[in-house]
């Protein structure tokens, strides 16, 4: 049960605020802010309390986003999963999420708002419901342009409409006009009329479990798997097909998880070698190896523009790598002048944390065979299946 | 509408809301049920009419969806227990309902209502739970912890059966801990940690999914270092401990803190390996990292002091790199209690005394006080002089109150003999009798469940606080403006024994009561900060007191002490005291039948008594 729905910025600015129940007052926007602001790092922000009344917020894109009850007993999972919910439909609805998205369509927020909760209790944020309620408009905070090619160099288009980007459709705003299917792998934007049916086939050797015959198990596995509520896996045993009538906006169809036995060897490989030298500085030299094949990458093969930092703050060196052509090497020296370097502190360096985006490729393998609406459309409807694999936490240890 | 008896009213609008030419109808099946909710606001009995309504709520119509909430709501205040039903057919085909055909929130919304009904029989209860158990394992967290939480309401009395049901969510928990949401992930490690309260071993294949990424914020890295301690066994140690040692050189402090101390805690069942790794980290002569291993290592050695000379050779020359008061602290504490072990104890204990005058913080006086005086019972010859010096400074030119009184207590300790100086200040080893905090045993699920889904396990810093603010295990801080609050003046793991005892005593009801006269005239006069500081001495701690100066005056204390001569089972006594000043001195005490230990007790507190009085004479 939601008393109070409100958006900050990070530097505390009110930007959006909603009652849904009298059982409060707007004063706590700014205990809020002090409070999250005066804990310490290790101090978990995500529920506080300050008398009877408890605010749990998620961050997003640097901003608060803040829903405060007087329930102590409200189910965590619920309220973080709504604001999630409530992030995603504002990143539907706007196009993308930012202080100044949220900025310049407060009222579109305001009548989301309005329609998802009613009197503190969540009523829907399902966005094939509420495009029926929507009355207003999005305004996009960043120009939306046909032509804008940037990044098309990243995908594997099958129908080319050469003159549409595929990557920016990802953050066009949901219109009802166009029909545009983008697929991630993880994740689906349509903008097709519902009640079409979709059918996703995965690789027919595609396996849940561990494999119990090491050598003799199956090439595309993953050790768990869950599906999005609203696929029906009645085709999923025989012939690993999924279906479901995709609604507007962005979703999560499936999430997996695999450890230990990767069926490729890891992207990147480092091999480092730490040392002083006899000026008492620190010499790192860094030998990063990508180890995919060269064809999985892009076609551009223009030599890196790579460039390095030192940030004394979190005490790291960044070293930037625009392009990395799959089977190449790369190897960088730095050296670095270290005041009272003793040789114990060269066990302090580390680890090397890597921050990537692998176009056209997945971990596992695992591949969209096949990608049918039905009924049939008429007339060409565009749809795009974009790989990427994401680095979330790589690190190797040195 | 011609007026009708209630009772037609009520058959009127089950007629309309069941006639499927009115359902298909949008318009008209929602202005019946705005009728009903008219009648029911007019104070008509509709509960007839409640199953039919909450078909009604199964719309994609969201006006309509609306209005059987409003009267779901409404009628659940008014009729709590009419509205869960007497009617158990009914509950459960609402339930089915309900489940198939609303969105996600309608069925926590469900979960949560069902949470006050109860079941009117075994067969009933099976039939909704095998309801629910599809919703146990769904991808929504949002729904399969509402639902593990009416689970566990449901089988309280059927233990079996809920842990079944843990073992069910394991997956959706463990998919939530990697959700894309930290907050999401937060939230998942929280209650991960209610289950293993009772299922140790829930998680021990799925350690490697609570490694810490290096980008996380600080408050979940310290949460899933807390359950990587949980999980350590003999096989998976080598490398959870490889893991927690690179987090501890991680640049945020408080993190490498608090790797530090989860690798102390692992080191109370693998000590070698612990200590390898604590000593490697000393070499670094990092300041923050040097100061959480001297402080882990004081528990460590607490718990296992065994390890005491492992643990004085790797203290040789880290009070260099030593800057703050806790971790000072704490090394003091170590040379006191080890100082025969340490062969520069004097020498380091030296330099502190000399730096007394600039010292800052009372808690490293206040060690630094017991400390030199340990060190002189054992050691007299080289540290005689210093003492002196040390004890002269303190009476005489020291500002602080609870320092000056402590020297002049050590003082007049002196002067009644070496021996009983020995005596008092003898090294207080840890009461095994607090257990190995790693592996305690499984707690029944009815401790943690009422708190399960709710924000309650997102606020607690943690289960059990090991902040690295604690300086030395056995002297706490005597700080003049410290209110008498358990949580403030009492190490935590010792107030959780002291409840549990206190508890066991009660149900057993084997307690003795005994009431003592002791002569003294200080008590009432004395600061409470004397006091408390006399009573900590000798392991009495205090609970509350009223302030001084008050009639009847009172202070509350217990103390814990072990059997010598107790057979096979070893028990420990707990003592619980009340002193009592109205004008006469008398005291009280509940405890267990063991008139030895009390007796030793009641020597003890008569010594200090006494003491404190010669004091002020």
């Amino acid at each position: 049960m939601i008393s109070q729905v409100f958006i900050l910025s990070s530097k505390g600015d009110h930007l959006i605020y909603k009652d849904y129940r009298g059982e409060a007052g707007s004063d706590v926007i700014n205990i809020f802010y002090e409070k999250v602001t005066a804990l310490t790092g290790d101090q978990p922000p995500v529920v506080m309390s300050h008398k009877d009344l408890h605010f749990i917020h998620v961050r997003q894109e640097g901003l608060y986003w803040v829903a405060t009850t007087t329930a102590a007993d409200s189910s965590p999972f619920t309220i973080i999963e709504f604001l999630n919910r409530l992030t995603a439909l504002v990143k539907d609805y706007c196009g993308s999420l930012s202080e100044k998205s949220v900025q310049m369509n407060f009222a579109l927020i305001y009548e989301l708002l309005d329609e998802i909760v009613d009197y503190g209790y969540i009523q829907t944020t399902s966005s094939d419901v509420l495009k029926n309620f929507i009355q207003t408009e999005a305004v996009s905070a960043r120009p939306f342009s046909l032509f804008d090619l940037s990044n098309v160099g990243l995908f594997g288009a099958e129908t080319q409409q050469s003159k549409v980007a595929p990557s920016s459709a990802a953050t066009r705003p949901i219109q009802s006009s166009r029909e545009v299917n983008v697929w991630d792998l993880r994740s689906c934007l349509t903008v097709c009329p519902s009640l079409t049916e979709m059918r996703i086939g995965l690789n027919e050797e595609f396996s849940i479990g561990k494999s119990q015959l090491r050598g003799y198990g199956a090439a595309v596995r993953v050790d768990e798997c869950s599906f999005h509520q609203a696929v029906r896996l009645d085709e999923f045993d025989s012939h690993r097909i999924l279906r479901l009538c995709p609604s507007q906006g962005e979703q999560t169809v499936m999430q997996y998880q695999l450890s230990d036995d990767l069926p490729s060897a890891p992207p990147f490989r480092l091999f480092p070698t730490i040392e002083r030298d006899t000026g008492g500085r620190l010499l790192m030299y860094l030998k990063l190896r990508c180890d995919l094949p060269p064809k999985s990458l892009s076609q551009e093969l223009s030599s890196p523009d790579q460039s390095a930092e030192l940030k004394l703050q979190s005490r790291a060196v960044h070293w930037m790598i625009p392009r990395f052509p799959g089977g190449t090497q790369l190897s960088a020296l730095f050296k670095l002048e270290v005041p009272g370097l003793s040789s114990a502190s060269m066990l302090e360096v580390g680890p090397v944390g890597l921050s990537f985006e692998l176009p056209k490729l997945t971990v596992t393998g695992l591949q969209i065979r096949f990608l049918r609406l039905s009924p049939i459309q008429p007339g060409p409807s565009q749809r795009w299946v974009r790989y990427v694999t994401h680095s979330d936490s790589y690190t190797i240890r040195i | 509408m011609p007026y009708l008896g209630s009772e037609d009213t009520v058959r009127e609008l089950r007629r309309a809301l069941s006639n499927p030419n009115v359902q298909s109808d949008h318009l008209r099946y929602r202005n019946t049920i705005l009728k009903v909710i008219r009648a029911m606001s007019q104070g008509v009995d509709v509960s007839g009419l409640f199953s039919e309504m909450v078909k009604a709520c199964a719309t994609v119509d969201i006006v309509q969806k609306k209005l059987v909430y409003v009267f779901l709501c409404s009628y659940a205040t008014l009729n709590p227990e009419l509205s869960l039903l007497v009617y158990g057919f009914k509950a459960l085909c609402v339930c089915h309902i309900r489940l198939k055909e609303s969105d996600v929130w309608g069925q926590c919304e469900m979960l949560r209502i069902l949470q006050r009904y109860r079941p009117q029989s075994e067969d009933e209860l099976f039939d909704i739970l095998s309801l629910l158990d599809g919703s146990l394992v769904s991808p929504h967290p949002q729904v399969m912890a509402a639902t593990l939480s009416l689970f566990l309401s449901l089988c309280s009395s059927l233990p079996a059966v809920s842990l079944a049901a843990l073992e069910r969510v394991r997956g959706p928990l463990l998919a939530a801990c990697g959700s894309v949401s930290r907050e999401m992930r937060f939230t998942a490690i929280c209650h991960i940690q209610l289950l293993l309260r009772s299922v140790p071993g829930l998680m021990g294949a799925h350690y490697k999914r609570f490694f810490c990424g290096y980008a996380e914020p600080a408050y979940i890295k310290q949460r899933k270092m807390q359950v990587l301690v949980e999980l350590v066994n003999d096989e998976n140690v080598a490398m959870l401990l490889d893991e927690l040692k690179g987090y501890c050189t991680d640049v945020n402090s408080d993190t490498a803190q608090a790797a530090i101390s989860a690798i102390g805690r692992i080191g109370r069942s693998h000590s070698d390996r612990c200590l390898e790794i604590l000593t490697g980290l000393l070499a670094l002569k990092q300041e923050h990292i040097t100061s959480a291993v001297v402080q882990t290592m004081c528990d460590l050695v607490w718990v296992c002091p065994q390890y005491s000379n492992t643990v004085c050779s790797a203290l040789e020359g880290c009070e260099e790199t030593l800057q703050d008061s806790q971790g000072r602290q704490a090394l003091l504490w170590l040379l006191g209690v080890y100082g025969e072990q340490v062969s520069g104890a004097p020498y380091t204990l030296e330099v502190f005394i000399d730096g007394v005058r600039s010292e800052a913080s009372l808690g490293v006086k206040m060690e630094l006080l017991t400390t030199t005086m340990r060190l002189f019972v054992c050691r007299p010859a080289e540290t005689q002089d210093m003492l002196g010096r040390l004890l002269h400074y303190c009476i005489e030119e020291e500002t602080d109150m609870c320092v000056h009184d402590q020297a002049l207590l050590y003082y007049h300790l002196l002067h009644c003999g070496i021996e009983e100086t020995r005596k008092v200040l003898q090294g207080r080893r840890s009461d095994p009798s607090l257990g190995v905090l790693i592996g305690r045993p499984a707690e029944p699920i009815s401790q943690w469940a009422c708190s399960f889904n709710t924000l309650e396990p997102l606020k607690q810093c943690s289960i059990e606080t090991e902040s690295a603010s604690r300086g030395s295990p056995e002297h706490l801080t005597c700080d003049p403006k410290s209110n008498p609050d358990l949580s403030d003046t009492i190490n935590c793991s010792r107030v959780e024994k002291v409840h549990s005892g206190a508890e066991q005593m009660e149900v057993e009801k084997d307690y003795v009561c005994l009431k003592e006269w002791v002569l003294s005239t200080a008590v009432p006069h004395c600061s409470t900060q004397s006091l408390q500081a006399a009573m900590q001495l000798v392991n009495i701690q205090t609970l509350a007191f009223t302030p001084p100066h008050t009639l009847p005056w009172r202070v509350y204390l217990y103390t814990h002490t072990q059997h010598e001569h107790s057979g096979d089972t070893p028990h420990s006594t707990l003592i619980l005291g009340e002193l009592l000043y109205t004008g006469e001195a008398s005291q009280r005490t509940v405890q267990p039948r063991d008139d030895k230990a009390l007796k030793g007790f009641l020597s003890i507190l008569t010594t200090v008594l006494y003491t404190l009085s010669s004091e002020k004479n």
